[in-house]
């Protein structure tokens, strides 16, 4: 995209140079001798420049937005009757791929007139962008000529410059919440579309899933297949990232602590995939010849254990040793935020340090525990590649998790790899399945967050 | 007051009551440190099993041969280009190909069953493709004798290192073979009869007896030639030459089963033959092979490298960067030293802390609908999945960067207050370099998350097949990560340590950005 380069170029070198041309104003009202500034020079520089570039963003983002529609609401304007008098949406697909085509102008389309149509359109382009080009010069000048004039000895130009920086600031903090918004309005539009197609009803209840050939949208087996594996990544997790914290908070000795924190540190930031991997390589297979073991004991029935290369075990194993750390860390910082009062107190009424523990530690602590063990299901809910690689893709609710199983996150990716365009129930399934996703975890996330911010801890 | 009346009434129960609060404080003590060990040994098990799984993937078996590529056999290369690619790996293709025929003496032999000596592939096609790009660089190789590197096919390549079948070698000495003239039989000139006079191994016996559709393969090798083993009878082997001329047996001879039957794997008798002769005649050698380093993705798992994913990973993080550093650490000033106590700032905190655990997938979604659908952006691109990974790490960035403005003391604040200074003046010139070493390790921890993120930026088209180094942020590009998944789901045995290899790159990676982060750290806190 040069157009994107050539764009950023020119705002570059419009606030350099706005930049320079304001602060020299300044330096010169400066040596005047009418009074000292009101404004340190470098706000003033600050102030020009801002005033130039803000202008010229907004223009060239406008350009940007219209840079399609315009030149082709010009070339409709311009087609003979023949095609101009087509309906609204047969009209609409014929520029579509007038403009899609006239990204390789290079290659001749079949029809003549539909060359001299795209010829016609590149030059509306041309001129649409030269003409905006032109409107960002026109409304930088603008900009700069009016903060010129404000740029006298008692201007308070400082006190300008930092509410626009404030409110830069505000709108920064603000992206957080459009994003949200964002999430939430394309999962309801595109969720709402499948919804449309697809009675909600037998999306919640059905129990059968077969997106990928035939239109079954059952999910319960996906919400099966995802409660299943989160359940058994938080038998693995919740017991062992607790006892854990609680061995480095209360027993282990300074050494130890030193060496076990970074390595839960490292565990932490190791990369979903390469669970993922360790799950396929090592954990399926163990865990496959062990199922097989129990299927070959004389007192077990043939084929008792699915025994899958591909296993819900797997994942959830794995994924519990994934959740570990977080959970650890986060009940470190709730049994941090126990006062030290609780603890020495019940060591010097004689109870042993386990009993201070089961006793006044962890009850003391517990609902930083729970958020903990709460944001950890949210994790184990929403990870993804551990699934995709080591669960499966069979869409079945069964109790034996020896066999391979499928969840929401899972078929989401299988559903939307490959796929952009969402007019199919199948693609759109995708936003519904990620539409619950989000609802289920923002329900968690939001409890926890309530649960961490009553009891003053820090942030999960 | 009850337990000190029951304590004196009865002392013994009282000390069995102690014993068993020393044995629950041991018990439990004991199951923290499990928890801690079993924590530990995961950690380790990881690494460990990676590691040792990767170690395979930076050697490869390469056959080595001296060329001389003439003008007249590489036509197509023209002044420093490559005319025509396609004739040029043909051409390329015959010369590697004779030199193996010579060396195997592929043509003195003659067909002898119905499959006939058909040549056994050793190596794919494009494996010569850095040939032609060596010589396009340096033209002055033309009509040169040089020794060229072509890397064997993956599954032969797993099989030399042991990973493919099982096998068993037997060295028989010159002196152990009873007639030292192998008796030529009459009907063929490629049917042969030995021997051995301390008697044949009781496993190649066993391996011999079996039925057809499970029978091991036994081979008969000497320095110069290869044999099949076809059966064992009136205590003579008969041998049928699968590779090489027959020399002498000085160096005596070795006897070779291959367990896994020739159904069961993907490498065939001729090729197993083959590659063991040139191995043994060191025309195949084991080298490091820096493919890895110096190559984009390939179907062929010999020459696939990460090269493209690395300059995919790098553009898709200076988009991350470029757009969640600044935003992020604006919206952290902003909450830390400007928000006004209200329902607005609250609510902004709040959709914060819940975007920091709203699963990444669900990022991937916004990326597809919003940024690829209504914005139109390039699909598979490091724009589009810059974006995505920005919105991702955007809260962890804001999250980091607050608590390090929190910590930054009061008294700085108070002080430049009271010497006059703006909020603003305090908050850019004070509190900010203040925090930079905590703003700088938070936002790197973030950017560090966000290069081993896979699922977002699957939705977003970036699992794809690049087969070369893109060179803007609207090519095509795949990640490392990204690629780490795309290889483990290769069908072939040979991707697995491909992968693990691509894995400790990333991890070296991880490991790198770290020590970074703590030096920056170190530095700024002097």
């Amino acid at each position: 995209m040069p157009f994107a380069w050539f764009a950023f170029a020119f705002l570059a070198a419009g606030g350099m140079w706005a930049y320079t041309a304001g602060r020299v104003r300044a330096l010169s009202l400066k040596f005047d001798g009418r009074g000292s500034l009101h404004s340190s020079p470098n706000f003033h520089a600050a102030f020009v420049m801002l005033a130039t570039l803000f202008p010229m963003i907004l223009s060239l983002a406008l350009v940007a937005l219209l840079d399609g529609p315009v030149p082709q609401y010009f070339l409709i304007a311009e087609l003979p009757d023949r095609i101009a008098r087509l309906p609204l949406a047969q009209l609409n697909q014929y520029v579509d791929q007038l403009a899609s085509s006239a990204k390789q102008p290079d290659v001749r389309l079949p029809d003549t007139f539909d060359n001299a149509a795209r010829r016609r359109l590149l030059v509306l382009m041309g001129e649409f962008r030269l003409t905006g080009g032109l409107c960002t010069l026109v409304a930088g000048a603008t900009g700069f000529t009016l903060a010129r004039n404000f740029q006298t000895v008692n201007a308070p130009i400082r006190l300008y410059v930092e509410r626009i920086i404030r409110v830069l600031f505000f709108i920064s903090a603000a992206t957080a919440v459009f994003i949200t918004l964002g999430i939430v309005v394309s999962l309801a539009i595109e969720g709402g579309r499948f919804f449309s197609l697809v009675n909600p009803f037998d999306f919640v209840f059905g129990t059968t899933w077969n997106a990928q050939t035939s239109q079954d949208f059952g999910a319960l087996p996906l919400f099966f297949g995802t409660i299943a594996i989160a359940l058994i990544a938080m038998v693995v997790a919740a017991p062992i990232g607790v006892l854990s914290a609680v061995y480095l908070a209360e027993y282990a000795p300074r050494r130890l602590r030193n060496f076990a924190k970074p390595a839960l540190e490292v565990l932490a930031g190791i990369p979903t995939v390469v669970y993922g991997f360790f799950a396929i390589i090592l954990v399926a297979p163990i865990i496959r010849s062990i199922a097989r073991a129990i299927n070959d004991l004389s007192w077990v029935p043939d084929g008792f254990l699915a025994a899958q290369p591909n296993s819900a075990l797997a994942a959830g194993v794995v994924m519990g040793i994934m959740i570990v750390p977080f959970v650890s860390s986060l009940t470190d910082d709730a049994l941090r935020a126990v006062p030290a009062e609780l603890r020495d107190g019940a060591l010097s009424l004689g109870s042993t340090k386990s009993e201070m523990i089961r006793h006044i530690l962890l009850p003391a602590a517990r609902p930083g525990i729970i958020a903990a063990l709460l944001l950890g299901v949210s994790r184990a809910f929403g990870e993804t590649m551990i699934v995709v690689m080591a669960a499966g893709q069979r869409a079945q609710i069964t109790p034996d998790m020896t066999s391979d199983i499928t969840t929401v996150t899972a078929q989401i990716v299988t559903l939307l790899v490959g796929d952009s365009a969402f007019d199919s129930s199948k693609t759109l399934s995708a936003f519904a399945l990620g539409g619950v996703l989000f609802l289920v975890t923002l329900v968690l996330n939001l409890f926890a967050i309530r649960v961490v911010r009553r009891y003053g801890l820090s942030n999960g | 007051m009850v337990d000190q009346t029951a304590r004196k009434k009865n002392p013994r129960s009282n000390g069995d009551r102690l014993r068993r609060r020393r044995l629950s404080e041991r018990f439990f003590r004991s199951a923290a440190i499990c928890a801690v060990g079993l924590v530990m040994s995961m950690l380790a098990l990881i690494i460990y099993s990676v590691a040792t799984l990767s170690i395979r993937a930076f050697t490869h078996n390469q056959i080595v041969v001296s060329l001389t590529p003439a003008l007249d056999s590489i036509l197509s290369i023209d002044r420093g280009n490559v005319a025509d690619s396609a004739k040029t790996l043909s051409a390329l293709n015959k010369l590697v190909a004779d030199e193996i025929d010579r060396e195997l003496a592929r043509d003195t032999i003659i067909a002898s069953d119905e499959t006939g000596f058909a040549r056994a592939r050793l190596f794919a096609p494009v494996a010569v493709s850095h040939i032609a790009e060596v010589i396009t660089k340096n033209p002055n190789r033309l009509g040169q004798t040089r020794s060229y590197r072509v890397p064997i096919s993956s599954n032969l390549d797993l099989y030399l290192k042991g990973q493919l079948t099982d096998q068993n070698i037997w060295r028989i000495a010159e002196t152990g073979i009873a007639d030292h003239n192998m008796i030529l039989s009459s009907d063929s000139a490629s049917e042969f009869k030995i021997s051995i006079a301390q008697g044949v191994p009781e496993p190649v016996l066993r391996a011999l007896s079996q039925s057809n559709e499970t029978r091991p393969s036994v081979f008969l090798e000497t320095q110069s030639a290869v044999f099949k083993v076809d059966a064992y009878r009136d205590d003579h082997l008969s041998l049928r030459v699968m590779a090489g001329e027959l020399a002498d047996l000085k160096g005596g001879v070795w006897l070779r089963v291959v367990w896994t039957p020739a159904a069961q794997r993907a490498i065939s008798d001729q090729q197993i033959a083959e590659v063991n002769l040139l191995k043994r005649k060191g025309i195949i050698r084991s080298a490091f092979h820096p493919r890895l380093w110096t190559s984009a993705d390939s179907t062929f798992p010999e020459l696939a490298g990460v090269l493209s994913a690395l300059v995919g990973s790098l553009l898709v993080l200076l988009v991350t960067a470029f757009v969640a550093v600044p935003i992020g650490v604006m919206a952290a000033i902003w909450l830390e030293e400007f928000a006004p106590r209200s329902r607005l700032t609250e609510f902004i905190e709040i959709s914060i802390n819940n975007l920091a655990a709203v699963p990444p997938i669900v990022f991937g979604l916004l990326g597809a609908a919003v940024l690829l659908n209504v914005f139109g952006l390039p699909r598979s691109a490091p724009v589009a999945g810059g974006l995505v990974l920005a919105f991702l790490t955007l809260p962890t960035v804001i999250i980091a960067s607050r608590a390090a403005l929190s910590a930054v003391p009061n008294d700085i604040r108070i002080a430049a207050f009271s010497l006059g200074a703006s909020r603003m003046q305090v908050a850019m010139d004070h509190v900010l370099p203040a925090a930079a070493p905590g703003v700088i390790t938070g936002v790197i921890l973030g950017l560090a998350r966000s290069l081993g993120e896979v699922a977002p930026l699957l939705l977003i088209g970036m699992v794809i097949f690049v087969g070369e180094v893109p060179d803007g942020i609207n090519d095509e590009a795949t990640t490392l990560p990204v690629l780490i998944y795309k290889w483990s789901t290769g069908a072939e045995r040979a991707w697995e340590p491909l992968t693990a290899a691509a894995i400790v790159i990333l991890l070296l990676i991880m490991v790198l950005i770290n020590l970074f982060m703590s030096y920056v750290r170190q530095r700024f806190e002097r």
